[in-house]
């Protein structure tokens, strides 16, 4: 079994070794070689590796960057992506994941756009966060700025409170914020107060009267409502969707397009109920500035095959990821139109960041 | 009764052979990616996770779970041996461990962490499947007054971790609280106490902190001493296996250990890193041999090994029931789990009984695998403290340094090693204690975060710290552990001297 | 250095850090919560000074009071070693100083190690800089090796074969386990 690992390895290293080794400064995250490693091992028991000649791309092996920590949100798509990618053959040349935490996606993206400006073998996930990241002024690009590749799925955000809480529904919670918003506490993770923020304006509240509590993630928003320190909270649904299946806490609201698949088809969308909100938070892929058209095309080929292959679809289901594919100009609309909305918000509520 | 049969089940498809191999190679991967500074568990498990995807689910889980408990265990190898520690959950250790290895007692203390990490984790599996329901509970009394005075309370008990003035404990506390709020403020995104340094921003790694401390001052001071000083490294001619009195030594921590790290694992977020701290306080409290604890006390490896296993028992519960991961390695395994089509929740132990008891079995294996490939090593790993002194010490910092290389990949990287390397040397010329400042860094965001929510909420009234009962009880068991002693020993002296008195 | 004097010192060095801290949260920008970003950290800046300045105090304090006790006593007696004495009684936890090498306490206490001239641990550290630096741009391999070889000859500069032998099989077998068996890729520098 150990001397297996070892082969693997080695094959791994000099099939990777071409592009990397001679880009001394270049710093290679250990996630990410290691990733190769085990990346290869997967790909090489079953097939060859792609001819290392001629014109098509790709050539060698083409980093995906989650600029997060490994398990976020960024990290997990960039895993399920290669994974679906990897297992249906759509790419047979390795994709090392990588993670580049830093300033909230900001390090990265900015890296894209500088250093690696007009290379083919890096792509990276981005998504609405790093939208409100530039529209706070805290960094100097957006994933509009970027070769945007596509986009891939949204994760519909939903406002939810306990069971057996204060408020049946959504109009209790709007008279509650109306009475005194500093008892209404709202859990939300970073940003993630934006869409409320906006609802709330939406309702005639002024946001900077919202009594925000910052979470980290849906276990913790969950908790903190059971445990009465909260008493609604917001985040994308599929952080609430063992708890809601459960029946501990109940949905309120949701800011998505069209009403929710089954069984939360019964949900109100901001929309219906009269408050004009519509905000996703969607995941994408982009490439470094200036990027060769060739790997552009290259990719958005890939990631539609993907979108419509088995693995990607289970994986939209499991992870209850709503598809919201879309490559091109297509994908370039959606996003300039979410930066938009999150323009706006961040301009009208303040985000909490007043001086 | 159900438990038992759904147990059953799970055992019996993670003790076929195929599993049993994969175990024995997990808990071996685990464990030479753990001896290896700056490569945790982290990027142990995420180098394998494609790879696992590939393998059957229950072999998938199996090979994972016995990378994390090998690594775990490999991490308490470097810091006892060569004061090195590899992640969070292992520091501790690193205080008696290295001085037992100096004594020449290197062979007892990674045995008594190996069994401690044995018996630990196989009660919190026990805890795990029986108390789920019961302990999930405790989460849902936790709110953030209670997780803030936790965290103060933690703190305030680490100024007795060390031996030697409290002022310069408490200064090694707030400089672990400085360094930990350097780097963007999780809250608002906002950059804080960068001094205009950009890569500052993503703050100080914990690992890097910990292993400039502890190891670089302790290398740096040996290889200047230079030879025709005393040894600080004793000969191991006769290093000794545990002897009647560790063993009898030992099992009182390894029990209270297990409990403690158990229940402070529940909480989310807290996890096994404040486990080991906490049972190397308790240690130290109760223990009768206050004066050995920093000189090789086996107490102070017993416990905290036992600890911080039973809190990745712990961790699990919050992690099945709530989807609450405690750690960015939890997170990741909870990933795995997803991507296996398991969806944690209050669920899960009715609907996904499969997997999660194979799981489970299999967290079991990799624990039993543990021992089995440990114990005979601990024997070879002890052997390379024979080499001669400024070979193992140089070899320490070039490990160290690559370590360091490996997590930012930069001069700025290689360069706090350094600068936290003199600052470590100069806290120890002080007499200011390293270990506190290490539990303040791990612990500031935790305390921060808890106490701005703590206010948010109350709209800025401390009034919650004495309304809430769970905090309130807090409170007084705090004033009664730091007040309590102080009048008794009073009392006990007034007797005296009234005793004193009359006889004369 | 005397004890009281390296506290007062330490203390000292303490309530500097701590007052560059508290200033360096002035240019945290300020939000509306009630806590804000700046809060804990001037909190921490604050403690800091407090905390040194009160070890430089109760440095100054003892000091003072053992003096008195020498002139009251008018003995020529060594006034450290009573101030140790009184330091110890002074507080009921507090046990002497590592440093002091008096590992008298217990039954098993090895003895703390002795002191190294500072002169030499200021040479060691500058040399581990120097490895430090040159890492990335000369490369793992050469530079490990002449570190190692730097070391180890100071040390026991007799033995420079087994020094040699050791600087560059350990450089390599790392490099080899690292690049080849976990694909992390240390610095190639101008070897590549």
């Amino acid at each position: 079994m150990r001397s297996t690992t070892i082969t693997r390895t080695r094959r791994a290293t000099s099939a990777s070794e071409g592009p990397r080794l001679n880009r001394r400064n270049r710093a290679v995250a250990v996630g990410a070689a290691l990733a190769t490693v085990a990346l290869v091992a997967t790909a090489c028991g079953n097939k060859a590796q792609p001819p290392g000649e001629g014109g098509d791309y790709p050539k060698g092996p083409v980093t995906v960057t989650a600029p997060a920590e490994p398990g976020s949100g960024w990290d997990t798509t960039a895993r399920a992506m290669t994974e679906a990618l990897q297992k249906d053959d759509i790419v047979t040349s390795p994709l090392p994941v990588q993670n580049k935490p830093g300033g909230t996606g900001c390090s990265w993206i900015t890296s894209m756009m500088q250093q690696e400006k007009g290379k083919d073998d890096q792509i990276a996930i981005t998504s609405l966060a790093s939208q409100t990241m530039k529209a706070r002024g805290l960094c100097e690009y957006g994933p509009q700025d970027t070769t945007l590749i596509a986009t891939l799925y949204v994760e519909d955000f939903m406002v939810v409170t306990p069971e057996d809480g204060d408020f049946k529904d959504l109009d209790a919670l709007v008279k509650a914020l109306k009475d005194d918003p500093q008892k209404v506490t709202v859990a939300a993770a970073g940003d993630d107060t934006l869409p409320f923020a906006l609802f709330a304006k939406e309702a005639g509240i002024d946001p900077a009267d919202i009594n925000f509590v910052n979470y980290d993630g849906g276990g913790e928003q969950t908790t903190a409502m059971l445990n009465g320190d909260a008493k609604v909270a917001i985040a994308g649904m599929s952080e609430f969707r063992s708890v809601l299946e459960a029946g501990d806490i109940t949905p309120l609201v949701t800011f998505a397009e069209k009403p929710l698949a089954a069984p939360f088809d019964d949900v109100p969308t901001a929309k219906d109920a009269g408050y004009d909100v519509t905000l996703g938070n969607w995941r994408g892929v982009f490439g470094p500035a200036e990027m060769p058209d060739e790997a552009v095309d290259y990719w958005a080929k890939a990631l539609e095959d993907m979108s419509k292959s088995d693995t990607w679809q289970d994986t939209l289901e499991k992870n209850q990821w709503a598809s919201e594919f879309s490559t091109g100009d297509d994908a370039q609309t959606y996003v300039d139109e979410a930066a938009k909305t999150v323009e706006e918000g961040v301009k009208e509520t303040d985000l909490g960041n007043s001086k | 009764m159900n438990t038992l049969i759904d147990l059953g089940g799970g055992f019996a498809s993670a003790l076929e052979p195929v599993s049993l191999a994969f175990a024995l190679l997990g808990v071996l991967l685990g464990t030479v990616v753990g001896v290896l500074p700056g490569i945790g568990p982290i990027s142990a498990i995420a180098i394998l996770i494609p790879v696992s995807f590939g393998m059957e689910p229950v072999h998938g889980l199996i090979l994972l779970c016995g990378i994390y408990y090998g690594s775990m265990y490999g991490g308490s190898i470097t810091a006892t041996l060569i004061k090195t520690p590899g992640e969070v959950a292992s520091a501790v250790t690193a205080i008696e461990g290295y001085e037992m290895a100096r004594q020449g007692r290197g062979k007892a203390a990674l045995a008594t962490a190996a069994i401690g990490s044995f018996l630990a984790g196989t009660l919190a599996i026990i805890g795990l499947t029986f108390l789920s329901p019961v302990l999930v509970q405790l989460a849902s009394v936790f709110g953030a007054t209670e997780y803030f005075l936790l965290m103060a309370t933690a703190l305030l008990l680490a100024s007795t971790m060390s031996a030697g003035s409290r002022t310069k404990a408490l200064i090694s506390i707030f400089i672990g609280l400085a360094v930990g709020l350097v780097g963007l403020d999780f809250q608002t995104g906002l950059p804080r106490q960068t001094f205009g340094i950009d890569l500052l921003s993503d703050g100080i790694d914990f690992t890097i902190f910990a292993m400039a401390l502890f190891a670089i001052p302790e290398a740096i001071r040996n290889l200047a001493l230079g030879r025709g000083a005393k040894e600080t490294i004793q000969s191991f001619g006769e290093d000794k296996w545990m002897t009647k009195q560790d063993w009898q030594r030992s099992a009182g921590p390894w029990a209270r250990g297990s409990v403690l790290g158990f229940i402070i694992g529940v909480l989310p977020g807290v996890g096994p890193s404040l486990a080991s701290f906490m049972s190397y306080i308790m240690e130290k409290r109760v223990s009768k041999r206050k004066d050995e604890f920093g000189h090789g006390a086996i107490e102070g490896v017993a416990g905290p090994e036992a600890a911080n296993n039973a809190g990745v028992g712990g961790a699990m519960i919050p992690l099945f029931s709530l989807g609450i991961p405690g750690s960015a390695t939890t997170a990741l395994l909870l990933f795995v789990f997803t991507m296996y089509g398991l969806q944690p929740g209050p669920l899960i132990f009715r609907e996904e009984t499969g997997l999660i008891w194979t799981i489970i079995a299999s967290m079991y294996i990799g624990n039993v695998a543990l021992i089995i490939l440990n114990l005979p090593l601990v024997g070879v790993f002890v052997k390379l403290l024979k080499m001669p002194k400024e070979i193992l010490f140089s070899a320490i910092l070039v490990l160290v340094v690559i370590g360091a290389y490996a997590i930012e990949f930069s001069l700025f990287g290689l360069m706090m090693l350094g600068i936290f390397g003199v600052i470590g040397y100069l806290m120890e010329k002080g007499g200011i204690p390293l270990a506190p400042a290490i539990l303040a860094l791990v612990l500031v965001p935790l305390l921060e975060d808890n106490f701005r929510r703590m206010l948010q909420i109350s709209g800025g009234s401390f009034a919650p710290l004495v309304t809430r009962p769970v905090s309130l009880s807090i409170i007084i068991l705090m004033v009664l552990g730091i007040v309590g002693p102080v009048v008794f020993r009073w009392w006990v002296s007034r007797r005296k001297l009234l005793a004193d008195v009359t006889v004369s | 250095m005397s004890t009281h004097r390296a506290d007062l010192f330490t203390g000292c060095a303490v309530a500097v850090i701590g007052a560059v801290y508290y200033i360096a949260t002035f240019s945290i920008q300020e939000t509306a919560n009630i806590v804000t970003p700046r809060t804990f950290p001037a909190i921490v800046g604050i403690a800091l000074i407090v905390l040194g300045l009160f070890l430089a105090g109760q440095a100054i304090f003892r000091h003072r009071k053992n003096t008195l006790a020498e002139v009251g006593a008018g003995s020529s007696g060594s006034a450290e070693v009573r101030g140790d004495v009184q330091r110890s009684a002074a507080s009921v936890r507090e046990s002497s100083d590592s440093d002091d090498a008096d590992g008298g306490v217990g039954g098993v206490v090895l003895e703390a190690p002795p002191e190294a001239p500072a002169r030499k641990i200021v040479f060691q550290f500058v040399l581990f800089f120097i490895y430090l630096a040159i890492l990335i741009p000369v490369g793992f391999l050469l530079s490990t090796a002449a570190f190692l070889m730097g070391l180890t000859s100071i040390y026991a500069p007799d033995k420079w074969i087994r020094n040699l032998i050791f600087s560059v099989a350990f450089a390599v077998v790392i490099y080899v386990a690292f690049v080849y068996g976990l694909a992390v890729y240390l610095p190639v520098g101008i070897l590549g």
